[in-house]
């Protein structure tokens, strides 16, 4: 009883912590992105497997996707849609660069700076499997803290 | 171990869903008209260079002239599609500089010869893929190695002369051919080294 009255109580504060920080993060991704598209289009057409005719349309709308689905998460607006989408995004580029990693394509990862010189190792794919496993934690949560609307 | 935390209930699933796709409508018109007034927007219609066009390039390939160099003009009644050109690897500004540090690899410019005396990569062949019955038999004999890493450029995501190069090249047998897609531009504007002249 005492361990689960424990429980109850860090919990949402941790949940909490991981929204606002899945959305912080996807907000500091976006921003770079959002400034120059002709940029983002580059890192995109980098990626294998993209259909040529959408590359555009991906480039326009990732970086907003990014930008207000950390918003969301950040406020706490619409939390488990902001979430699915985040898990959405971060299941989506593990899988794009494990492919890529796997197929010796070197590249720039294009996570956060298109400018960084970051190499895509073992460790951006587990980094961005990490996001996904907070944001699955956060969609999960029955509520958090500080939200707009949970 | 109790992860119960970790297994959404039915009512969040189908929460989840819902907001996710009213988020995702959102952004998305939001993204398609900013883009639209935003000076450094982008077209996202894909409109092919005219002057660059891979199916006109590929109808206007003559016979190869050079002994062993097996022209792929040969598959200008082939649809473009036949030449799975996304099979053809691409290498990032970070992979092309590792590997212009380590010498590991022979660059080919596939832009004209007046394109490559203005400038280019410092070791670059030029290998003008538009006469590729011209510059085959200058440059072949000396990629005698067909498993040598061989990356080609031209003037970046707005040309298909290194694609096509590099799908000519994988077609004689050379086994690690690779595109730098950014191209020329973007090795220019990362500020690397530059070589000007006829001299590779």
């Amino acid at each position: 009883m005492k361990r689960s009255s424990s429980k109850k109580n860090w919990l949402p504060l941790v949940q909490t912590l991981l929204r606002v920080g899945c959305g912080v993060v996807l907000i500091l991704a976006a921003v770079d992105k959002i400034g120059d598209p002709a940029k983002f289009l580059k890192v995109v057409e980098n990626y294998h497997g993209l259909p040529a005719d959408l590359m555009p349309l991906i480039a326009v709308v990732i970086p907003w996707m990014e930008f207000f689905t950390g918003v969301a998460l950040a406020l706490g607006y619409k939390r488990r849609g902001a979430a699915f989408l985040f898990c959405l995004m971060m299941g989506t580029y593990s899988l794009a660069l494990a492919w890529n990693l796997a197929n010796g394509v070197e590249m720039n990862c294009g996570c956060f700076s298109m400018d960084s010189t970051e190499k895509l190792t073992v460790w951006t794919v587990l980094r961005d499997l990490g996001f996904f496993l907070g944001g699955w934690i956060v969609l999960c949560a029955e509520r958090t803290y500080a939200a707009i609307t949970d | 171990m109790d992860l119960s935390f970790l297994s959404p209930k039915k009512l969040s699933r189908r929460k989840s869903l819902s907001e996710a796709w009213v988020l995702f409508v959102f952004a998305t018109f939001f993204a398609v008209i900013f883009n639209a007034f935003y000076p450094y927007g982008i077209a996202l219609k894909v409109e092919a260079p005219k002057s660059h066009h891979l199916q006109d390039f590929l109808k206007a390939l003559k016979p190869a002239a050079y002994p062993g160099w097996k022209n792929t003009s040969a598959k200008t009644a082939s649809p473009v599609q036949d030449l799975e050109l996304d099979q053809v690897p691409r290498v990032s500004l970070v992979g092309v500089k590792n590997r212009f540090d380590q010498k590991s690899a022979v660059f080919l410019d596939a832009r004209s010869p007046d394109e490559y005396k203005e400038g280019h990569i410092p070791g670059a062949l030029n290998f003008y893929a538009e006469d590729m019955d011209k510059f085959a038999p200058l440059v072949l004999p000396q990629l005698t190695n067909k498993s040598q890493e061989i990356i080609t450029y031209c003037h970046g995501s707005s040309c298909d002369l290194s694609l096509h190069l590099a799908q000519s090249l994988i077609g004689q047998g050379y086994t690690n051919v690779k595109v730098f897609f950014g191209g020329w531009p973007e090795w220019k504007k990362s500020g690397y080294p530059i070589q000007t002249g006829e001299q590779p």
